[in-house]
């Protein structure tokens, strides 16, 4: 079959499935305008194709026009028509106008290459487990256009079949080029970004509402998984930023050097944090954290990360639960975390000063106001009326409705106005244990604030006003404590227990492929390896690369020998005759047997008819008739031998 | 049966060819079709001819018939026509104080059953009941049919009124379906320019009864290898996950495939069946056996479709 041949209506109808397949999982990443070009071209080439003799192909400048059309709304959209995002929305647009125009074998050869381009480029938008997923069942329908085009007899299972068994042979050599392929710990290249891209996530700064506003997203935070059993709900504080800088209305966190001390403890809990990106360097661990390889610990006891979190980075982490940090806090750092502004909060800072007139010990200062909330009929809400400028005052004394927020920052100020050192804590509480996999899915809706003050003989002291007014909060998570009417995202409220294991599954298995796959880095390559007893140095890694790919490789061929039928020797005769002829154009279809193709191959050349004919019958006699004698192939496989030095 | 004589090879093509070359005097312009009935004749089949009047389809019975030196009848098939018609009846006989069975034209070795759809399902059922038995029972007697027994029937190819479908169940006894269609144009204008010999009814004489019968016996020794029944196997196959196809091949339908390309093979002058015999038979012994899921025939395409789409090996 010749490069221009025309490729007929079922190959153009399997070229349109697999454009269909391979930008679907494209279009819920592009903007509508985008898919609407981008469908335009499958839609007229489904109408075109609808008739059993397909309408004539558009005219060419009608190709160029919408093709003009798809840089315009490229560039109308995204600014560019370059980068990541622009340049997979025009390749999605370019990619239905290549099927429209696609006639020939060639053509169509392109347009699945181009299938296979655009394939790739789901990983550059997303490198999830549905992506790998949606990319291989692409593939496979590209692949099967590919041989329904190279083969137009092909019925649809073999066709199907035939591809699966191609990406089956394959998938090992890609499996061994990903673990054996020698990894670098900073990649080659950096990937264009489209701009900031909004990612929900802690501040280091907190005001009233900022938290109630990330409560709303069910978005996971980060995972965890714990060596031995995890600890119970009411200990799981992940710190994140320590605000100890006020202005009255916003606490701020501020910058810190690195710890002196690092906190030592006997309860030592390990465990594995998988966090989300979220732009910062925190990496959120348990009270009170040793850093480990490659991370900081700053004076204000905050685990950092070495660098802003911009991927989904895989963190070990060791920390003793009953360590005690700040017992040498210098008087200095004392008072900056004593300073209130001036004026701010009048009623607050009188109800400090009484407390502090009434208790002398700091801590029984600390069980008062404790008190107060408890017994204060505080409500705790996601949607509290709003604040003025003096946001404690309103809270602990009109209002008394709030959020995490609301407590911690009207618990700080007291505290402050009481004299006793206070600061506010953002991070997460809680969580949700999956059972699938046993890991602890923390989410936005479990971000949380609390209070620390400073107590002499026990240094910083975390305590949490929340857990006062609304204690089911700390226990039971958000949605226990919430009344019903507020409003909470779906995925963290779910009632229905299907669902709920659903998404449990869902959840484990993208853990899963964030684990093996995603976090595949050049470190774990190491410890594999290392695992094994072996040193992976990139020659060893090459090494094995090439030989275990080599020996796949010849396992294959050995599999493909082995079903292959060995040549019986009149059929060896037969193919070098057949060989010679295809020379000449003169190539046997699949359903055409020896004598028929003789007598077609005759018709072409009469000056070989009566020895084609010949031949045929004999090798027909050969294998289809009931006496087939060494002597009689021998006796073929000369006559044809000498034919062919005769004639050709 | 007594054991057959058989003939050899060389000579079994040459009077397939001759009884061909005889018939084709008649009937000008379709060497392929009469060397497919002539094929259907030598497996022992009977033959379905479907096509509108006048184009030869009795020419053709007759030249036969004529061809092998065979008697031959004719029934025109009717709505009023009863089985007892076509078998025959046991009438008494006062001479003798008893019943004589009186054979009907189903005694003959050529009947050419005209228009066969016309008749009542009682009717098409005796005959076709005939067809596979080869004897016929009236009154609790059992009468053997002549060998060679050949039922060539007719009928028209659309859904004419007043006519009784064959069902699908009873097209299978018919080992080939054939359709004559309209001579070639020059045929045709022999025939109209009177050089035709179809009225003439003078079909040279070719052979004999016993030869006829060895020459049908030496079917049996033609060699069916493994490669062609697996193709077979493959074809047959092809047709039953076919969604087009309400119901695909039997393994008689393939049987009798093989029994068709047998024949053929025979009149090639081979000992043995080549993948060209079975696609060369493939179409007149598979297409009435097939039918789409509202009970129509395949487009002959798709019958085609088949043959294009199975490779021989």
């Amino acid at each position: 079959m010749r490069k221009s041949e025309p490729v007929d209506r079922h190959g153009q109808l399997w070229i349109l499935a697999a454009v269909l397949l391979t930008l679907l999982p494209l279009l819920p990443r592009l903007t509508l305008e985008v898919g609407l070009v981008a469908g335009l071209p499958l839609l007229w080439q489904g109408w075109r194709l609808h008739a059993a003799t397909p309408a004539r192909p558009p005219n060419r400048v009608v190709l160029l026009l919408i093709a003009a059309v798809a840089v315009a709304t490229t560039v109308a959209r995204y600014g560019t028509a370059f980068g990541r995002t622009p340049g997979l929305a025009l390749l999605a647009m370019l990619l239905g106008l290549k099927m429209l125009e696609a006639r020939t074998r060639r053509d169509a050869h392109i347009t699945i290459q181009l299938c296979f381009f655009v394939q790739l480029g789901y990983f550059l938008i997303e490198q999830s487990a549905l992506t790998a997923a949606c990319a291989l069942a692409a593939c496979v329908l590209a692949l099967t256009a590919l041989l329904r085009v190279e083969q137009p007899d092909l019925l649809l299972k073999p066709a199907l079949s035939g591809s699966a068994r191609m990406v089956g042979i394959a998938l090992p050599l890609a499996a061994l080029l990903f673990v054996l392929f020698p990894r670098i710990d900073t990649p080659l290249w950096g990937m264009p970004t489209d701009g900031a891209s909004a990612t929900t996530g802690m501040s280091d700064r907190m005001r009233p509402g900022s938290i109630a506003d990330l409560s709303l997203s069910g978005e996971i935070a980060f995972r965890v998984e714990f060596s031995g059993s995890p600890p119970p709900p009411a200990e799981r504080y992940f710190r994140g930023p320590v605000m100890s800088q006020f202005d009255g209305l916003e606490w701020q966190a501020r910058p810190a050097v690195r710890a002196t001390s690092l906190p030592q403890g006997k309860r030592r809990i390990d465990y594995v944090i998988t966090l989300e990106p979220h732009q910062n360097r925190w990496l959120f661990a348990l009270e009170h954290a040793t850093p480990r390889e490659g991370q900081t610990l700053d004076a204000f006891n905050v685990l950092l990360a070495g660098a802003t979190i911009r991927s989904r980075v895989r963190a070990p982490m060791t920390s003793y639960a009953d360590a005690q940090i700040g017992l040498d806090a210098s008087p200095a750092a004392l008072a900056v975390n004593l300073a209130l502004p001036a004026g701010s909060n009048p009623r607050t800072a009188a109800f400090g000063a009484k407390l502090q007139q009434e208790q002398t010990a700091p801590a029984d200062r600390v069980a008062a106001a404790l008190r107060f909330l408890r017994e204060g009929d505080f409500v705790y809400t996601l949607s509290p009326p709003r604040l003025g400028q003096n946001a404690a005052d309103d809270f602990l004394f009109e209002t008394r409705q709030g959020f995490c927020e609301h407590f911690a920052n009207a618990f700080t100020v007291l505290m402050r106005a009481a004299g006793v050192p206070a600061r506010v804590v953002a991070g997460y509480q809680g969580g949700e244990i999956n059972p699938i996999d046993g890991t602890l899915v923390v989410r936005q809706s479990d971000a949380h604030a609390w209070s620390e003050v400073w107590l002499s003989e026990r240094g910083w002291v975390r305590v949490d006003p929340t857990a006062a007014a609304a204690p089911k909060r700390i226990d039971g998570g958000l949605t226990a404590s919430l009344p019903a009417s507020d409003p909470i995202p779906g995925l963290v409220r779910i009632d229905s227990q299907w669902l709920r294991t659903l998404r449990n599954r869902a959840e484990a298995l993208s853990h899963t492929w964030n684990t093996w796959i995603l976090g595949y880095t050049a470190q774990r390559q190491r410890d594999l390896f290392a695992g094994l007893g072996i040193d992976a140095d990139w020659r060893n890694l090459t090494l094995g690369l090439v030989a275990s790919g080599a020996l796949w490789q010849a396992a294959v061929w050995i599999g493909m020998f082995r079903s292959r039928r060995r040549l019986t020797p009149a059929e060896r005769a037969w193919q070098l005759l057949l060989r010679k002829l295809a020379q000449q154009g003169l190539v046997p279809a699949i359903s055409e047997g020896p004598i028929a193709f003789a007598a077609r191959a005759g018709t072409i050349h009469p000056e070989w008819q009566a020895a084609l004919t010949d031949f045929a019958a004999r090798y027909a006699r050969l294998i289809y008739g009931p006496t087939a004698s060494a002597e009689d192939a021998e006796a073929l496989r000369i006559a044809i031998t000498e034919w062919l030095a005769r004639t050709f | 049966m007594s054991p057959q004589q058989k003939l050899p090879i060389t000579e079994a093509r040459a009077l397939a060819h001759a009884i061909a070359a005889a018939v084709g005097e008649s009937i000008l312009g379709k060497s392929a079709q009469i060397r497919l009935a002539v094929a259907c004749l030598i497996a022992r089949g009977h033959l379905l001819i479907e096509d509108v009047p006048g184009v030869g389809k009795t020419t053709l019975a007759h030249a036969l018939a004529d061809a092998c030196g065979l008697a031959w009848r004719r029934v025109q098939f009717t709505s009023d026509l009863l089985p007892a018609d076509l078998v025959g009846v046991s009438v008494w006989e006062s001479a003798n104080a008893q019943f004589a069975f009186r054979p009907g034209p189903v005694f003959s070795e050529v009947l050419l059953a005209d228009e066969v759809n016309r008749a009542s399902p009682k009717t098409q059922s005796a005959l076709l009941e005939a067809m596979e038995e080869r004897r016929v029972s009236v009154d609790g007697v059992t009468h053997p049919l002549p060998d060679p027994f050949f039922v060539i029937a007719t009928q028209n190819p659309a859904h004419h009124a007043g006519t009784f479908e064959l069902p699908e169940s009873q097209l299978d006894r018919f080992l080939m379906r054939l359709a004559l269609g309209y001579p070639p144009a020059d045929a045709e204008l022999a025939l109209l320019a009177g050089r035709d010999r179809r009225n003439r009814s003078v079909v040279a004489r070719v052979t004999d009864r016993s030869t006829l019968t060895a020459l049908q016996a030496s079917c049996a020794d033609v060699f069916v290898g493994e490669p062609v029944a697996r193709y077979v196997l493959r074809l047959v196959s092809a047709t039953r996950s076919h969604p087009a196809i309400a119901l695909g091949l039997s393994p008689r339908a393939g049987l009798a495939l093989l029994a068709a390309a047998r024949a053929y093979a025979l009149t090639e002058g081979r000992d043995f069946v080549a993948p060209e015999d079975v696609q060369a038979v493939w179409h007149p012994v598979a297409a009435h056996r097939l039918h789409t899921p509202d009970g129509r025939h395949l487009p002959d395409a798709l019958v085609a479709e088949f043959l294009q789409g199975t490779p021989v090996a």
